[in-house]
């Protein structure tokens, strides 16, 4: 999916990233100065910048793994159309418990373990967006 | 959508904490410091802003990816987490846009 990391949204995704890590270790550098000259709240505000650093990586990943193009409802009521197409055209791997296209009610990501990567991942993405929101460490 | 109906509850939550800690800090804990010389409310409430503005932009961009939020809103939301009185305002707007995008949307069961 090169595309996907290639959007404008993924190239803003892109840039911010690129300003926000060397902001951060930028300003955990100076908050390590001003602890080792003595200031006592630095120390804690030390361990805060790193974690903010990270957390600007987590949310670049995150967020252009999200499909910028499906973007609120008008996507998902896309999505949920394809969704129905594309369980006609998977009908090589019938859903064991739903014979009728209907969406977001056979979920085809819970048959990633037969499809490639990249299937697979388009298929939780069409899962994820007819009903559940993303796939998760909270809903897998 | 009972994921991005979570997600904006949390995030809601998060935002008038952060929003009410970040109002302790800059209008009690900074004068109190510089005007007074007392600096024990910034000592305290200085850190644990940061730490729950932490879990505020874990929030945030939890709900950004869930309800497809464009990157100018998460921008707005990642700074009413430093910006006295702004996180009130950004969680009003945010809230009504993702209350319309749901009524909007297809209520796939």
């Amino acid at each position: 999916m090169r595309q996907r990391w290639l959007s404008a949204r993924a190239l803003q995704l892109h840039a911010a990233v690129v300003l926000w890590v060397p902001a951060c270790l930028i300003a955990f550098w100076w908050q390590v100065h001003r602890a080792f000259d003595g200031n006592g709240l630095s120390y804690v505000y030390s361990a805060e910048w790193p974690v903010f650093a990270l957390l600007g990586i987590w949310a670049w990943w995150v967020l252009v793994r999200t499909d910028p193009e499906m973007a609120g409802a008008r996507g998902q009521r896309r999505m949920a159309e394809q969704l129905a197409a594309s369980q006609a055209v998977s009908s090589a791997t019938p859903s064991p418990s739903e014979p009728s296209p209907a969406p977001a009610s056979a979920g085809p990501g819970r048959r990633v373990e037969e499809e490639d990567d990249e299937l697979a991942a388009y298929n939780d993405r069409l899962a994820a967006l007819a009903d559940r929101g993303p796939k998760t460490w909270r809903n897998t | 959508m009972s994921g991005v109906e979570g997600a904006l509850r949390r995030y809601r939550i998060m935002a008038y904490v952060v929003g009410v800690f970040l109002l302790v800090l800059v209008c009690v804990g900074i004068p109190l410091q510089y005007a007074a010389g007392k600096p024990v409310v910034v000592q305290i409430v200085g850190p644990i802003h940061g730490f729950l503005y932490i879990v505020y932009l874990l929030a945030a961009v939890d709900l950004a990816r869930r309800a497809r939020l464009s990157l100018l809103q998460l921008a707005l939301m990642v700074g009413a987490g430093f910006v006295p009185f702004l996180a009130f305002f950004i969680e009003h707007w945010v809230t009504k846009q993702v209350h319309a995008e749901l009524a909007a949307g297809p209520s796939a069961a």
